[in-house]
């Protein structure tokens, strides 16, 4: 009778002293966890900023061009009153509508890119996607320039 | 007597010399007047805003420059890797 007791007190003080220890254990798994969530969060708000940093640089540039069509537009109207040939110009113009158009597309793309990364489990196998992404956007954005470029050109072969 | 003539005299005098005004030195103060030409074309009144030009109009297009992104790209990897 008296060995049963010490066995039972003996199990008894073990769960005693083995309680706080998992507890312990508990508390540290989940120190790491949030840690590691922080690390993952922040790692996230700096992809964002830099996907951020790119857009604007992106948007900047194509509200310039597009500023710069409408100030090309007005003087080809204004030559026109002075009666100047300004077909050739009015005709390039109307070449910006296109890659104009692709931009929105393809900046919505690279936003997209952007959005897959920051939720895959996998993000490095989108960083190519995201590159051709980019590079699309950049070329409609040339393509407006060019238009631009040679529009001013036509324009000023006829002064 | 003589003394009562001294000082009707002197206060006569004394009073005469109080009506006098300071003959003080005119300080005369010369203003240079004289603009150079340089400053001339300084003081022009409103500076001439020249109409744009096509060729300034082909300049500003030709200045908007592309960007690779290179060194975006490159950190947007480098925080996937981490």
């Amino acid at each position: 009778m008296n060995k049963t007791k010490l066995i039972v007190s003996l199990i008894a003080l073990f769960f005693l002293n083995s309680s706080p220890a998992l507890a312990l254990d508990a508390t540290k798994a989940g120190q790491i966890k949030d840690k590691t969530e922080t690390k993952k969060e922040d790692k996230m708000v700096r992809i964002q900023s830099l996907a951020d940093l790119i857009k604007d640089s992106l948007a900047t540039r194509y509200t310039f061009l597009s500023n710069m069509k409408t100030r090309l537009e007005s003087r080809i109207a204004e030559k026109e009153i002075a009666l100047k040939d300004m077909s050739a110009a009015k005709e390039k113009i109307t070449e910006f509508n296109q890659p104009s158009q692709d931009y929105l597309q393809d900046l919505n793309n690279f936003e997209n890119k952007i959005g897959e990364i920051l939720t895959a489990d996998k993000p490095g196998a989108i960083m190519p996607e995201l590159r051709t992404a980019i590079k699309s956007v950049r070329t409609d954005l040339n393509t407006m320039h060019k238009i631009l470029a040679d529009t001013v050109k036509l324009i000023i072969s006829q002064k | 007597m003589k003394n009562k003539i001294f000082i009707i005299l002197a206060s006569s005098l004394f009073l005469f010399a109080c009506t006098i005004k300071p003959s003080s030195p005119q300080v005369t103060e010369t203003v240079n007047d004289s603009v150079t030409p340089s400053e001339v074309k300084n003081l022009s009144p409103t500076p001439q805003i020249k109409p744009e030009t096509e060729e300034d109009l082909l300049e500003k297009i030709e200045a908007d420059q592309d960007n690779s992104f290179d060194q975006e790209i490159k950190d947007i990897e480098t925080n996937i890797q981490q």
